[in-house]
């Protein structure tokens, strides 16, 4: 159990760096993944309004 | 139900729109591939995520792939419930569309490493669970991600392994 966890943390630590190498040798990435991050969001939540639209169809009909 | 009939039935609620849309929900929602919509399809357009409401529906919803249906009708603020639905259809299939234009403008960019940002700022795998189930649904990330988002080899910090809803 402990041996996973610190190879978990180990495989963490090393995603994180690969991507901090990333956004440090390019600038505007950090940027511009931030924008599609936002667009993500703005997707879930546009989602979300559907499944309450869906619902009060639902309990409507 | 071809895309013609998509943009019909939009029309029908005082939505216009244009072929490539139509043709964008066709996408979304043709489970076989076919380009075209089954009564199936169409009875996913109205499904909710909730699985009490859905088995409602299920009970109150006879169809049958072969036989046509009945025209129905609707009263004013049934329409209108169902212009709202076929309205944040339209606005997903709009933002989607964004976020693929992001991702094609810059090869380097992907859904992953967007995932990967999210997990350091503490997002729960639950919540990124549910994001990537939204890219998927809008085509957006490919199979072999979401099962690594399954398996959390997003690299996700046993913290955040935890059910919780924040982002």
């Amino acid at each position: 159990m402990v041996a996973l966890k610190k190879q978990n943390q180990m495989h963490d630590r090393g995603k994180h760096d690969e991507l901090m190498g990333e956004l440090v040798r390019s600038p505007n990435l950090g940027q511009e993944l931030e924008y599609l991050i936002e667009i993500m969001k703005q997707l879930q939540s546009v989602e979300t309004q559907l499944d309450k639209a869906r619902e009060k169809l639902i309990m409507r009909c | 139900m071809h895309f013609f009939n998509v943009k019909k039935a939009f029309k029908k609620v005082g939505l216009g729109i244009e072929t490539h849309q139509a043709k964008q929900i066709v996408q979304r929602f043709d489970s076989n591939f076919d380009e075209e919509l089954t009564i199936s399809d169409i009875h996913d357009i109205f499904k909710a995520s909730s699985e009490s409401l859905n088995q409602e529906v299920d009970r109150r919803t006879v169809y049958s792939q072969s036989t046509p249906m009945s025209p129905l009708s609707l009263s004013k603020q049934s329409l209108e419930y169902v212009r709202d639905v076929f309205e944040l259809i339209l606005q997903a299939c709009c933002v989607a569309d964004k976020a693929r234009h992001t991702l094609s403008k810059r090869p380097q960019f992907s859904i992953k490493k967007a995932i990967q940002v999210l997990k350091q700022r503490g997002s729960s795998l639950l919540a990124i669970k549910r994001l990537a189930s939204v890219c998927e649904t809008h085509q957006l990330l490919t199979g072999d991600l979401i099962e690594q988002v399954d398996s959390a080899d997003v690299g996700l910090p046993s913290s955040s392994r935890e059910e919780s809803n924040s982002l």
